[in-house]
């Protein structure tokens, strides 16, 4: 039997499953699970999550296409330092989730659960707008490569048999569906058995690289070694791994649960009374499973490299080995893995946006007395817009998932300054928050072009995030010296 | 007393995993330069240190 039949059959029973969560959950809990219903959007009715399942929905999220197919190919080119960097920029990114989900809990309890979370750090109608709007233009990119990632394994696994588009298509409309099925509680829970498919899936893919093509872990670094010792250097095989390089990459990827919509949404999921001991468990069990999540990934990268030396681009190494090395069901189970991880971050996103969306821009701004169901249709429609944009742009775009994944991080690493000084300093100046946004925002597209810190290897990102907080610094202590009557 | 004695220690995990990180040792193990052993260890000491750092947070 050829792999494709085996994606075909997993992808298959992967969505009867699907379907069967829908039907169960729905049945269940039919008042309170529907997408967008007052008591879904803020949970203030629903049971609160346990702790596993929590862990499980937060790590899932943070784990996408990106982590199965683009780690595996930015270790297979730059080599072993990837693996320590990238962990540093994901664990202290739980240092930051502990402390802002802290402060958004603390907030929350002070102004009740009827606040949306972006009300928790903004203050004016056209600063939601930005907000959402600027969300929404990073957030693409970074949507778009968990279609194309998918699209790109499957494409390269099956050796072009299934092509790349109508893989990324059906990916994208099972993601769609699924999101405007399930509420985010729903999302949450499948979330659980996504995470532990997408876990198993990459240690198994592990186990096969250092075992069955190599003699065990030592065997495997002997030979990349002898192979290629520029793989263990600290500069990292092609230079790339500065001292700034490696401070904006970690400040990057640290950034995403505090930035991102799907994580600041998820915040509000913690509804138990042990809420901070939650987090704090929430965040270390988070920072774990990346641990051993990537550690177990980490030998399919490096061993590629000495397997199968020429590839065109790291990006298709996970497919190579799924066609070239291993059994066809495995080849079949990982590609339902890797839909999975797609899946269980994009959904999160799209539910997230159509979440703000319907709350804060369509009945916040346009349509202040609109009824559930419109605010529901609003929200469903947005979603389908945000949808169809990032597949085209995964279709059109041939940029390694690991560029693709950096201007997105660096796009909304722009609203870093907002949500902290609004969570920190809520007397701050109302219109800052805007400036911020925008200005830095405007220099982020300024300086991909000529970056002023180039030279320390700054990433363009961390120049315009310079520039945004001192935005709103300056533009708060500037209005508070003059009151705007 | 005790949370003085984890946060510190917990910070000295963390620290002390970023900067091994950095500091080229040239020693030979078993035919390999021991940084690759300290490079692949190093992110389980991280997140060690993370989790002592945490570990007498107030959470109440």
């Amino acid at each position: 039997m050829k792999i494709e039949f085996y994606t075909q059959l997993f992808i298959a029973v992967y969505i009867v499953l699907l379907g069967l969560m829908v039907i169960i959950f729905k049945k269940k809990k039919s008042n309170n699970t529907v997408f967008s219903k007052t008591s879904e959007f803020y949970l203030s009715s629903s049971k609160p999550l346990k702790l596993p399942v929590l862990i499980l929905t937060f790590a899932a999220t943070l784990f996408s296409a990106f982590f199965m197919v683009g780690v595996p190919g930015f270790l297979y080119t730059h080599g072993l330092l990837t693996w320590p960097f990238a962990i540093f920029g994901g664990v202290f990114g739980m240092i930051g989730l502990y402390h802002v989900g802290k402060k958004i809990l603390q907030v929350r309890k002070k102004f009740g659960d009827h606040i949306s979370p972006l009300e928790l750090f903004l203050k004016t109608p056209l600063s939601k707008l930005i907000f959402i709007v600027s969300t929404s233009i990073f957030i693409l990119p970074y949507l778009a490569i968990q279609i194309s990632g998918f699209g790109k394994l499957v494409e390269s696994a099956t050796q072009g048999n299934i092509p790349f588009i109508i893989a990324s298509g059906s990916g994208l409309l099972i993601i769609f569906i699924y999101s405007l099925l399930l509420g985010i509680k729903g999302i949450a829970i499948s979330d659980f058995f996504q995470g532990t498919l997408l876990l198993i899936s990459a240690a198994v893919l592990g186990y096969f690289m250092t075992y069955i093509e190599f003699n065990g872990p030592r065997d495997l670094i002997d030979t990349v070694y002898k192979y290629n010792p520029n793989l263990f250097t600290i500069k990292g095989a092609k230079g790339i791994f500065t001292l700034g390089a490696v401070i904006s990459g970690g400040l990057l990827f640290a950034s995403v649960p505090v930035t991102q919509p799907q994580f600041l949404t998820r915040y509000l999921l913690i509804k138990d009374e042990k809420g901070l001991q939650y987090l704090k468990n929430i965040a270390i069990g988070m920072g774990l499973l990346l641990v051993i999540g990537t550690f177990s990934i980490l030998p399919v990268g490096l061993g590629g490299a000495a397997i199968f030396p020429s590839l065109e681009s790291g990006d298709l190494l996970v497919g190579h080995f799924l066609n070239e090395s291993l059994p066809a069901w495995f080849g079949g189970i990982f590609t339902v893995g890797v839909l999975a991880a797609a899946m269980s971050t994009a959904d999160s996103i799209l539910f997230s946006l159509g979440q703000m969306f319907s709350r804060d821009i369509y009945r916040g701004i346009f349509n202040k007395k609109a009824t559930e169901k419109a605010e529901l249709l609003a929200g469903k429609s947005f979603i389908f817009l945000i949808a169809t944009i990032a597949f085209l742009f995964g279709i059109s775009s041939s940029n390694l998932i690991v560029n693709l994944s950096s201007l997105s991080y660096a796009g909304t690493l722009q609203l870093l300054p907002t949500v902290i000084a609004g969570l920190w300093f809520p007397n701050s100046w109302k219109h800052a928050s805007t400036i911020s946004i925008l200005s830095g925002t405007i220099c982020l597209f300024v300086f991909l072009k000529i970056n002023p810190l180039n030279s320390y290897g700054i990433h363009p990102g961390i120049s315009a995030l310079i520039i945004g907080t001192l935005a709103y610094v300056l533009s708060h202590f500037i209005a508070k010296k003059r009151p705007i009557k | 007393m005790k949370k003085f004695y984890t946060i510190y220690i917990g910070w000295f995990f963390i620290i002390s995993s970023v900067l091994l990180t950095y500091i080229p040792i040239n020693i030979i193990v078993s035919n390999l330069p021991i940084n690759i052993f300290i490079w692949i260890l190093s992110p389980f000491t991280l997140i060690f240190g993370i989790w002592l750092s945490l570990l007498n947070e107030k959470t109440k």
